[in-house]
């Protein structure tokens, strides 16, 4: 009876929190539709995690370690980086070039609105976290799950749980988050401000040639972000070569379907009670929310900075868009426009700016990975 | 208590990390340029007849 009872008695005020917050993120995930795919399996590892004496995390038994299936998985497919890049390729394959390069002036609003990564990573600094904890935080501003994953187990694979949950739950926040800065910075006025779309067009040739050609352009100056920029890259190339049908379909669905399953299990493993609920956790949370504010903040800025130069202004909320959440952002930024003026289309510019951020965000990872040592 | 030391690191990998990503923007923005130019839209056409 006392062996049955073992597992009860054992039971810790923080693992019940654990199960708490684990049922939140399951909540979130099925009610909400917040991010689904990765926070229902997060939701559902973190309460495995919290069972005590859980045969799924590595246990010691009789001065024995036994390892658990979770921490197997992460040795083999976070600790190696292996998910995350797998994950690349899939994001590739579904990532259409072509708005950004029918118009490539929108890259520079995906550079603008990093911002929010390298100011997060000063304050988290400021606020006593090691550097290279502070650029794992400051990651969550790339607005990029996998990239934020990818850093954070580079840098400080111990704060992987609550990065990822911050990553992701902002990520669906977008709409939430983005309106209310966007606002803060912008008149009506700017809001309302229209542009016309001028298009160039692009050869199947260009959208061939391109990812070979960033990959190398990239890896020159970055050579830290090959992995990020390659993997992603070979799944667009995939996509835009049309003789790969098949393979380019497989990455955009089985095999980003797979991996997203065993990552957010994965990275539950990181989400045990003792490690977990910490004011750290709650800091890193809370520095997240910053970093996503301050990529728009940045991003809106510097469209307005633009506008002191340009004859034909731009919206400033283009700048807002570009953040890699995609496709999310774009709306959201054409949902605003359309409510300060109902005949405002600038949806092509917001959807160029937003896949500039899905690409800037990778530069920026890797830029991290470059610079933070 | 604000640890205003790590500012010396962080603030110029701020620098350097938004200048690092402007010029590598600006770099893929001459590509894109570049790519348009050598590969023009036509180039569509002759892909349909070599198919064809």
């Amino acid at each position: 009876m006392d062996i049955v009872m073992q597992g009860l008695a054992a039971i810790t005020i923080k693992q019940i929190v654990l199960w708490v917050i684990g049922g939140i993120l399951i909540y979130l995930a099925v009610a909400k539709d917040f991010e689904p795919a990765l926070l229902l399996p997060m939701g559902f590892g973190a309460i495995i995690v919290n069972i005590p004496m859980s045969g799924a995390v590595t246990q010691m038994i009789d001065g024995t370690a036994v390892e658990g299936i979770l921490d197997i998985l992460f040795k083999a497919g976070i600790t190696t980086e292996l998910f995350p890049l797998l994950i690349f390729i899939g994001i590739g394959a579904m990532i259409d070039f072509g708005p950004i390069l029918q118009n490539p002036f929108m890259l520079l609003f995906g550079g603008a609105a990093q911002f929010g990564i390298f100011f997060t990573i000063c304050l988290a600094g400021l606020l006593g976290f090691p550097l290279k904890e502070a650029a794992s935080i400051g990651i969550i501003g790339a607005a990029d799950g996998p990239t934020s994953i990818y850093v954070a187990t580079k840098f400080a694979p111990n704060l992987l749980g609550p990065i990822s949950i911050a990553a992701y739950s902002y990520m669906a926040l977008v709409p939430v988050i983005q309106p209310w800065a966007i606002k803060l910075v912008t008149s009506k006025k700017e809001r309302q401000i229209r542009m016309t779309y001028r298009p160039e067009s692009v050869s199947q040739t260009t959208k061939i040639v391109f990812p070979i050609a960033i990959t190398i352009v990239t890896g020159l100056i970055a050579p830290n972000a090959v992995p990020l920029i390659a993997f992603l890259m070979f799944g667009n190339l995939l996509r835009e070569c049309k003789v790969l049908d098949s393979l380019s379909d497989t990455a955009q669905h089985e095999l980003v379907n797979i991996i997203t399953i065993l990552l957010g299990i994965t990275i539950a493993a990181t989400m045990q009670a003792e490690k977990f609920i910490t004011i750290q956790t709650g800091m890193i949370i809370a520095l997240g929310l910053v970093a996503f504010i301050f990529d728009t903040v940045g991003g809106v800025l510097f469209a307005k900075f633009l506008n002191l130069f340009r004859t034909e202004k731009v919206n400033p909320m283009i700048g807002a868009a570009g953040i890699s959440a995609f496709p999310m952002s774009a709306r959201v930024i054409q949902k605003m426009a359309q409510k300060e003026d109902n005949q405002n289309f600038i949806l092509m510019f917001a959807v160029g700016a937003n896949v500039a951020g899905q690409i800037a965000s990778v530069i920026a990872g890797g830029l991290v990975l470059m610079l933070v040592h | 208590m604000l640890n205003m030391m790590s500012l010396e690191e962080t603030l110029p990998l701020l620098v350097e990390g938004m200048g690092g990503i402007f010029v590598v923007v600006m770099l893929l923005y001459l590509l894109i340029k570049l790519l348009i130019k050598v590969f023009p839209a036509k180039e569509n056409l002759k892909i349909e007849e070599n198919k064809q």
